[in-house]
């Protein structure tokens, strides 16, 4: 389709003044004519060459590869069939070409220089970092933290609105006593506070400001008080460690730095992606081992066989069957044998060692779920 | 040609295609992990500018999404590079607690280094904001044209960081009372070194102007006070009620002053040497009116959005509690996930086509540019590179709608 005459604006790339033209389209020689008022040519563009901008409701045509960059804005050329007739390379875009390798050097480099972020910078400023906060605050951020971890965990239930902490009398007396023996006379630098919860999972963890949660499905699955106090140990070691703050501090920067990659994302996940860190063992495999052995540590002081401490590792491993090799060395937590038999090794022949609670207030004590 | 006349400022944007544009990109965003964000967002402002067309002309915007993630990739590295290197330098400096075991007993003076590196940690950062806001206004400008010509703005950054910590350290100790005096200083430092080809903008007028623009806001702290004077001499229904309406007239009286002062400083701008000046008339009124019609329109949407995967996740837990279809479970967190991203891209796509873009085309239609004829004798200007492009900006999260 030849284009007849046509009015459009012309600018030239040099100067801001603009012309009124008329373009038509010579079809035998192949270029689109720009011509002035007078009908002298200002320039021909060859219709091979020529390009429309994209994404924008105004047409404007220009001439690919132009050193002046002149631009042509067409009234009467919106009609697609029209401007489609004119070439089919109007909306072809430049090649990114060598920009690709450019592209790939930063990434490699981005790459290199987040690793370094993550894996040294944010490791060591969150230690630094837990050691400083005031205990106030870490006390409020333990608070959101397990929060978080409650709704995630029982999201799903209708007893939405309802604390899923259990206590009973009894329960809550057998718990405080437990706490009072394996700690001894240590001096915790938190209003420490242990609490059960109600969740059919066999675990615990320690959470920022001095919490300690065990699951209900801890208390059944273990088979005497001595094993609880074993885990509770374990978790207290986490606790006089700050290592739930530093873990804290290390999943919410690295969070933080990630939602800097990936663009915006709310605060709420980034907290909620800590808090599943937390819960998720990611503690290191030092700070875990570091944990057993201060739990070693207090058992002896409390007069509390580790021998249960040992029973409870292993049936934990007849739950899940441990990992060897390659994975073992993968998973953050050391692998359930050693700790095991780490436990034993700590037995001191021809000492005595003393139950962590009569039956009665272990009874009470597996019952306070109700 | 235009002897005499003023270019109208034009908006040619519509709901339709901005919309669909947004939604396009952001679901594209979604799928790349967020690398596509920097094509995104240059596509929209290639639209944006492409509707801004003073007497008719569009403005035309010539970044490229690559150049944009090269740049957000080169700030990377550099912010990388500067917060590690300044890490090691406080350790070195002794400014760490590193070595420090809580049961060991720190002296008085180690937590305040420790507490004093933290906080330079996080000073550190504040500079560099500025400087990303100065250099994402340059990159902006820079891939800006109107008729042919390049905008451009000189480099400056340093020196525009800072003045901007002095004034924003006025601001705070002043309890914002100063704070025309810092939004007309920067805006000036500014404009005095942007460029539209070889011509060069000027920005006239003094910051006491800009208290005009502040009146609503006085006013709006006014009544509070007062309402809050009543409550507490007895009749407290009044008294709130009083408090109420003082806090509707400070957050119209902070729209009003960051409108108001932009126009009353836009109508003080020249063009080379004063041959071409500007005009300014936007309304309070109807930027309120766009924002509370775009902000319920927004709300609608988004919910819409969620409706039909909260069907779908309810019937799906409802299966999943009744025991039937264990995967159900699964299922349904999976579709709670797609609906949160679905309505979030929907929400951006209604923000900017009911709110953003009918602001900012209330404000470009009552622009408008003074004896155009002196633009013929202005030349074009050398392209300005910045292979950072505006890396820093995008990397800090600083920088506006568009």
């Amino acid at each position: 389709m030849a284009l007849q005459s046509s009015l459009a604006s012309f600018v030239d790339g040099k100067t801001a003044g603009k012309r009124d033209v008329y373009i038509e389209v010579a079809a035998t020689a192949e270029v689109l004519r720009i011509c002035d008022a007078q009908g002298d040519v200002l320039v021909e563009w060859p219709l091979k060459r020529l390009r429309r901008m994209q994404d924008g409701s105004r047409t404007v045509l220009y001439l690919d590869g132009d050193p002046d960059e002149a631009r042509l804005y067409p009234f009467n050329l919106h009609d697609e069939t029209v401007l489609a007739a004119l070439t089919p390379d109007l909306d072809k875009r430049r090649p990114i070409g060598p920009l690709v390798r450019k592209v790939i050097g930063w990434s490699v480099a981005a790459a290199a220089a987040l690793a370094v972020m993550l894996f040294v910078i944010i490791p060591s400023l969150s230690d630094q970092l837990a050691t400083v906060i005031p205990t106030e605050r870490e006390e409020r951020i333990g608070k959101v933290v397990s929060s978080q971890i409650e709704r995630a965990m029982v999201w799903q239930d209708d007893s939405a609105g309802e604390s899923w902490q259990c206590s009973s009398a009894a329960g809550d007396a057998a718990l405080a006593q437990m706490v009072t023996r394996v700690l001894g006379p240590l001096d915790v630098p938190y209003t420490l506070n242990v609490q059960v919860v109600d969740h059919p999972l066999i675990n615990a963890f320690a959470l920022p400001g001095g919490q300690v949660i065990l699951f209900r499905g801890l208390l059944e699955a273990a088979q005497s008080a001595d094993e609880v106090a074993g885990v509770l140990a374990h978790e207290l070691g986490h606790v006089i460690n700050r290592d739930p703050m530093r873990l804290t501090l290390r999943a919410a920067g690295s969070a933080g730095l990630l939602s800097l990659m990936l663009g915006d994302a709310t605060g709420g996940l980034i907290i909620a992606g800590a808090a599943d860190q937390v819960m998720n063992a990611s503690h290191t495999r030092k700070a875990e081992a570091q944990a057993d052995e201060f739990a070693l540590k207090l058992l002896d002081e409390a007069e509390i066989s580790p021998l249960a401490f040992a029973r409870f590792f292993e049936t934990l491993k007849e739950d899940s069957p441990d990992m060897t090799g390659a994975l073992e060395w993968l998973s953050s937590h050391p692998s359930l044998s050693l700790r095991a038999q780490n436990a034993r090794d700590n037995v001191q022949q021809g000492k005595t060692y003393r139950p962590v609670l009569n039956a009665q207030a272990w009874r009470d004590l597996q019952a306070i779920c109700g | 040609m235009e002897q005499g006349d003023t270019l109208e400022g034009r908006y040619g944007g519509q709901r339709g295609p901005i919309f669909l544009l947004v939604l396009q990109t952001g679901i594209l965003t979604v799928l790349t992990l967020g690398i596509y964000r920097f094509w995104a967002k240059s596509r929209v402002r290639r639209y944006v500018w492409n509707a801004v067309q003073p007497g008719g002309d569009p403005m035309e915007y010539s970044g490229t999404g690559v150049e944009k993630f090269i740049g957000f990739l080169i700030a990377l590295v550099v912010l990388a590079v500067y917060l590690g290197l300044l890490q090691v330098l406080l350790t070195f400096a002794g400014l760490s607690l590193l070595d420090l075991v809580p049961d060991e007993g720190a002296s008085e003076a180690q937590i305040f280094a420790s507490i004093g590196a933290t906080y330079a940690t996080l000073i550190a950062i504040i500079p560099l904001i500025f400087i990303a806001q100065y250099r994402g206004r340059r990159y902006m400008l820079s891939r800006t044209r109107w008729r042919g010509l390049r905008f451009g703005m000189d480099q400056a950054s340093l020196g525009y960081m800072w003045r901007a910590i002095v004034y924003s350290v006025i601001t705070v100790v002043s309890f914002g009372v100063l704070a025309p005096l810092g939004t007309f200083q920067l805006e000036k430092f500014k404009t005095d070194r942007t460029w539209y080809g070889d011509a060069q903008f000027e920005q006239g007028g003094r910051w006491t102007m800009l208290y005009r623009a502040a009146s609503v806001l006085f006013f709006g702290l006014g009544v509070s006070i007062v309402g809050g004077v009543v409550s507490a001499s007895g009749s407290e229904g009044l008294g709130i009620t009083v408090m109420v309406v003082g806090a509707v007239l400070i957050v119209i009286g902070f729209v009003h002053y960051r409108l108001q002062s932009f126009a009353i400083m836009a109508r003080h701008k020249t063009l080379d040497d004063g041959a071409i000046e500007f005009e300014a008339l936007p309304q309070t009124g109807r930027v309120v009116g766009h924002y509370i019609k775009g902000s319920l329109l927004t709300m609608l949407v988004t919910i819409a959005a969620a409706i039909p995967a909260g069907v779908i996740f309810f019937m799906a837990s409802q299966i999943g509690a009744a025991g039937g279809f264990g995967g159900a479970q699964i299922f349904s967190t999976i579709i709670a996930v797609l609906s949160y991203v679905v309505a979030l891209v929907m929400g951006g796509a209604s923000t900017m086509a009911f709110i953003t873009q009918p602001i900012f085309g209330h404000i470009v239609e009552t622009c408008a540019v003074r004896y155009p004829e002196h633009f013929d004798t202005i030349q074009q200007r050398a392209a300005d590179d910045m292979p950072d492009a505006e890396g820093f900006a995008d990397a800090l999260d600083v920088g506006g709608a568009f």
